[in-house]
């Protein structure tokens, strides 16, 4: 069994409603998003259409992150596919990151919080997570999740125009099939077998 | 992989002594996750610690959230899901709430400024008081002014509490005197307005679950903003999934735009052109127009009076005559059993035709061709989009719900700001919202609906309820009030014909029968002698959650008004730019530490309109101890009363009960100190039943009742109603408040009181200096609308992350010719020589004519919010013109905002 994600670009409206709900709920520190917005324009004004992609770790099937780590079992995926990260044996050499073609992964610098070295009471607390010279990724909110449960991912739950799905990776591929709809993975051509997936944008006529 | 290797991922760094005190939280909410007894406890997994039902104030729209508090310390925070406020969702603001909470920034003591200079930069040299010296103060200086006169005292708040509004309102007539009201915020008037009589209600908006095209002028309902966002966004987000198409006509590709099926950029100012010529194509090019609608739901069949324009009335009655074609003559609107929509008929020897006759008529001015050289939007867009938009609104069909045959109009017009912050707002809202009317789509299933225009009650027993009435000499519908149905059904038309008077209050307001916004007071502020001397100056000014420097216009014209103040009072979180010119500061508890009192109460603001979206009462309680032992406004006005003595107490307390419609059932004593919590238990028995008392709430946090279709489709029960086509009111307005100006010397413009809608140019389309031919913009994403944007650490991220998030964007071209960069140095310079600057970056997204922000009022230079100091460009300071007449609606109090600015490369 193994987990997905699927993201309905139509739906979403690029609030970034997930990129703090992520931050909040996983603790991350400054500039460590585990998840992101990406806005780009295509064509020319008037005719100019904007692509908006939520983006996360997506959790390969074939991970290139893994592959360069030059420490053992520092970052393996799970046997719910998720990709984690040992962060007591992360020596912080960020080879993973330049590994990662999606730029999902992170390095914690130092031991900031967002108003200097002093953290706040919600800090001190949330960054235990995240020590200095680690990196550090999305794990689909498995590390905050009771062993047994299935996670609600906090991107998932909060989003507020309903865009993103979450399950088994069988249920997802039955709900993209029901859905009728194109979809799509990251690079696909790169062949890591991404495990987030979108349902294309589309325009709407009359 | 196995257990141990996750284990070990998970929690090798989150592990934590957890004592009994972050299992057992006092306080209060039920337990809606589960603990665990775990002593090296995962603190942020999350199922440690307890989550405690309150309600956001990120923003105005107080969604229901679920707070995780862990020892004490509020961990995390999710939606609701049992709550249609929010619906379980969370935006970008609500999760940064965290990040309030625990800024070091935030003043927790009150404060008093030492130094007597005021202004931005120089230090007022606070001091830190006690609550008790706070309070004395406080209502020391307001019972002194309003003993003088009550008007000495103003008030300037902003939307996002509204709940407090009646905290300090009852403060205030406790000591003595209602404060006026210096508003700060600059709101939807022209929009509201028209959405009353359109309606019913002051907020309205697609019938998203049913709705198939939606054209929206100068809003980003259901993708950015608006009241309600993070309720609408998911059923405006699976409708678009579905099929539904958005049009959306703004100078900006803002967050609505993204998601159109089509953006189609035009000239600030020019929506209502657009929309006049939409209207002309579908009621005389291709006839596209629900004649039943018009003819029994509109006073489109009223007979007017071609030599004077005046609607021809019963002379008993005074009702409006139509042709009733089964009698071939005129008679009252509701004994023609067979109303001619259209034609021209002689009555009684006067020449007349029917208003839509008289509209269309109106209508034929404005050609495509005539929109698009004010608009610059495309002749052959115009026309197409209107009959799309005809042609989708299935006129003639209707859907069966809950037993009720109801007409099925599946398409709606909707506007707001972009539309409303201008000069003849009205009538550009007016001209916008007039294509649900001939389509039909008001108050339709599918089309243009209120958000909360009739209520049966809020469980099978409440004693609260309203319906829209009619003012019965057209057969019109009335509205229930935005905040509260406590004085019945309102009436424009009613106020017309008895509220016009000589303004005695600096607002002008009892000038504006259509009115809603406050801005004429910064006129009479300035100088009374601009309206005759008819108002007085205030002398002191209460200025609750809001930074009236920077809201709404140049910021010196704000600065000089502060200035001119004796005495100011400022309480918020922060000490903003407008904290510069505070003489007492009064922190405020975040929305997580205090009570607040009904800021769902009667809904309108709150709820969205449609089936699905049901009635809902909610919470706000603290779910940490407030840093500090700071107060909530609503714990201050409590303890300021008490303080005040018997008399002012009992005072406060009477007007509580008024406010909350308690009085009768509930009523709060008038001898005790009052509480927030106490207020809270006494209305939510009142509103809902005795089992539902604060306790409950306290536990369970939300409270849904279904709401039924006739509550959401006013005429599902067959009651009687219409909305206007022709506003003959409009003459008798002008006439009355053409008579008081004139013999009260206040110079007053009567233009816009006509019976139809227009398009009139906003004052700077008459500068002609070919320097000044760019106009700035501001616009909203979701994560910084409303308030507490650039303060919050997340937020500041996020712009900071985003290249155009503190840039002025500017079209690719227009840079080009001015060999403009990304990155470069710019400034925007308007016509009276105010000056902006920023940082340039092109974009394919933005009017050739504009320039754009975000914000607009940003650029804080309050050197108490590091996190917010100097991010962005406060375009909203070339915003010339705030203290003069010229630039204003005198129809609802709107502001003109467009102004034409040179651009250079610095």
């Amino acid at each position: 069994m193994s987990y997905s994600m699927v993201i309905d670009l139509k739906r979403c409206v690029g609030c970034s409603g997930c990129v703090t709900n992520c931050k909040a709920s996983n603790g991350t520190s400054p500039e460590m998003a585990r998840s992101w917005v990406d806005r780009s324009l295509e064509g020319k004004y008037p005719d100019a259409r904007r692509s908006i992609v939520p983006k996360l770790c997506n959790q390969c099937d074939n991970p290139p992150c893994i592959l360069v780590c030059p420490v053992e079992d520092t970052t393996f995926k799970d046997d719910s596919g998720v990709v984690l990260i040992d962060k007591e044996l992360c020596i912080g050499c960020q080879s993973c990151i330049s590994a990662c073609p999606y730029g999902a992964r992170k390095y914690r610098a130092d031991a900031m919080g967002y108003f200097g070295s002093e953290l706040t009471q919600y800090e001190e607390v949330a960054y235990q997570n995240m020590p200095e010279n680690t990196v550090d990724k999305c794990d689909f909110c498995m590390g905050r999740t009771p062993e047994g449960q299935v996670p609600e991912p906090a991107c998932v739950r909060s989003c507020v125009a309903g865009a993103r799905f979450f399950g088994t990776t069988e249920e997802m591929k039955g709900f993209i099939d029901s859905s009728g709809r194109d979809s799509y993975r990251l690079l696909e051509n790169m062949q890591t077998e991404p495990n987030v997936i979108y349902l294309s944008d589309f325009v709407n006529t009359v | 992989m196995g257990e141990e290797k996750r284990g070990i991922s998970r929690r090798s760094f989150i592990t934590g002594a957890l004592g009994t005190a972050a299992v057992m939280s006092t306080m209060g909410g039920g337990l809606i996750g589960c603990t665990l007894e775990n002593k090296e406890e995962d603190l942020t997994s999350i199922s440690t610690g307890t989550w405690i039902p309150t309600t956001c104030n990120m923003c105005f729209n107080n969604c229901a959230i679920l707070v995780r508090v862990v020892d004490g310390v509020a961990m995390e925070i999710k939606g609701n899901p049992n709550s249609t406020v929010g619906g379980g969702r969370l935006c970008a603001k609500g999760a940064s709430g965290l990040m309030q909470l625990y800024d070091p920034y935030r003043i927790t003591k009150p404060l008093i400024r030492t130094n007597p200079e005021k202004g931005i930069g120089i230090d007022p040299g606070w001091e830190e008081i006690t609550w008790e010296e706070a309070m004395g103060l406080y209502i020391g200086k307001l019972a002194a002014y309003s003993a003088e006169d009550q008007r000495y005292v103003a008030g300037s708040s902003m939307v996002s509490n509204l709940g407090t509004i009646y905290a300090r309102a009852a403060l205030n007539a406790a000591m003595g005197g209602m404060p006026e009201t210096a508003i700060s915020d600059i709101c939807g008037s022209g929009t509201h307005g028209n959405q009353e009589l359109l309606t019913a209600t002051g907020n309205a908006s697609p019938d998203y679950a049913y709705c198939n095209y939606v054209i929206q002028f100068g809003i980003q309902a259901g993708t950015a903003t608006r009241h309600g966002f993070n309720m609408t966004a998911k059923m405006f987000a699976d409708r678009r999934a579905e099929g539904c198409k958005l049009v959306n006509f703004d100078p900006h590709m803002s967050a609505a735009g993204d998601k159109a099926d089509e953006w189609v950029p035009l000239v600030p100012g020019t929506d209502a052109v657009v929309a006049l010529a939409m209207a002309n194509v579908l009621a005389n090019e291709v006839e596209i127009y629900d004649r039943d609608f018009l003819t029994n739901r509109s006073n489109g069949p009223s007979l007017v009076d071609t030599e004077t324009g005046r609607v021809i009335r019963d002379k008993d009655t005074q009702k409006a005559l139509y042709w009733d074609e089964d009698t071939s003559s005129a008679q009252p609107y509701d004994k023609a059993t067979t109303p001619a929509l259209e034609g021209s008929f002689e009555v009684d020897g006067k020449a007349c035709k029917t208003a839509w006759t008289l509209n269309r008529e109106h209508l034929e001015t404005y050609t495509p061709e005539y929109a698009e050289k004010i608009s610059t939007v495309p002749a052959a867009s115009i026309r197409r989009i209107a009959r799309e938009f005809g042609e989708a609104a299935c006129i003639g069909q209707t859907i069966e719900i809950e037993g009720y045959t109801l007409p099925y109009r599946p398409v709606a017009v909707d506007s707001f700001s972009g539309v409303s912050r201008h000069k003849h707002s009205w009538l550009s809202n007016w001209a916008c919202l007039q294509l649900n009317t001939i389509v039909g789509s008001c108050n339709a299933v599918g089309g243009y609906i209120g958000f909360g225009p009739k209520c049966n009650g809020y469980s099978d027993t409440s004693p609260i309820k309203w319906a829209p009435g009619v003012w019965e000499e057209d057969g019109l519908i009335n509205y229930t009030s935005l905040i509260s149905p406590a004085s019945g059904p309102e009436s424009m038309y009613e106020a017309v014909r008895s509220g016009i008077s000589v303004p005695e209050t600096k607002d002008m307001l009892s000038l504006m029968p259509f009115g809603m916004d406050y801005h004429f007071y910064y006129i009479n502020q300035k100088d009374p002698a601009t309206f005759n001397n008819l108002c007085v100056k205030s002398k002191m000014l209460i200025a609750y959650g809001c930074n009236p420097l920077k809201w709404w216009g140049d910021f010196e014209d704000q600065e000089q008004l502060l200035k001119d103040y004796e005495y100011v009072i400022g309480s918020d979180l922060y000490l903003t730019d407008a904290s510069y010119y505070f003489d007492l500061f009064i922190p405020e508890a975040t929305y997580l530490e205090r009570y607040d009192v009904f800021e769902h109460m009667f809904l309108a603001h709150r709820h969205l309109g449609g089936i699905d979206s049901k009635w809902n009462f909610l919470i706000r309680q603290p779910v940490v101890e407030a840093r500090d032992g700071c107060l909530g406004n609503w714990e201050f006005c409590c303890e300021a009363a008490w303080m005040a003595g018997p008399e002012s107490n009992a005072g406060f307390a009477t007007v509580l009960n008024y406010v909350h419609l308690i009085m009768e059932h509930n009523p709060l004593p008038t001898d005790q100190k009052i509480t927030p919590e106490m207020v809270l238990d006494a209305g939510y028995k009142t509103y809902i039943d005795a089992e539902h008392d604060l306790e409950w709430f306290k536990e369970n946090g939300s409270y849904i009742y279904p709401r039924k279709a006739d509550e959401v489709y006013i005429w599902a029960d067959g009651s009687e109603g219409r909305v206007p086509v022709y506003m003959d009111i409009m003459f008798e307005a002008k006439e009355k408040v053409g008579a008081i100006v004139e013999e009260n010397k206040i110079p007053w413009e009567l233009d816009d009181y006509q019976p139809l809608p227009d398009w009139k140019p906003c004052p700077d389309y008459e500068i002609t200096d070919s320097d000044y031919t760019i106009m700035p913009i501001y616009w909203t994403n979701q994560s910084n609308v409303d308030t507490w944007s650039v303060y919050n650490a997340y937020l500041n991220e996020l712009n900071e992350s985003d290249p155009y998030g503190y840039a002025i964007e500017i079209n690719s071209a227009t840079a080009a010719e001015k060999d403009i960069k990304d990155g470069d140095a710019i400034s925007l310079t308007n016509i009276v020589g105010k000056s902006v600057s920023g940082i340039a970056m092109t974009s394919e997204a933005v009017h050739p004519q504009c320039v754009s922000v975000i914000g607009g009022h940003w650029n804080s230079q309050s050197e108490f919010i590091p996190t917010g100091k100097g991010k962005g460009t406060g375009i909203v300071d070339l915003v010339y013109g705030s203290l003069n007449p010229i630039r204003y609606d005198h129809l609802c109090n709107a502001f003109d905002q467009c102004v034409r600015v040179k651009l250079e490369k610095i």
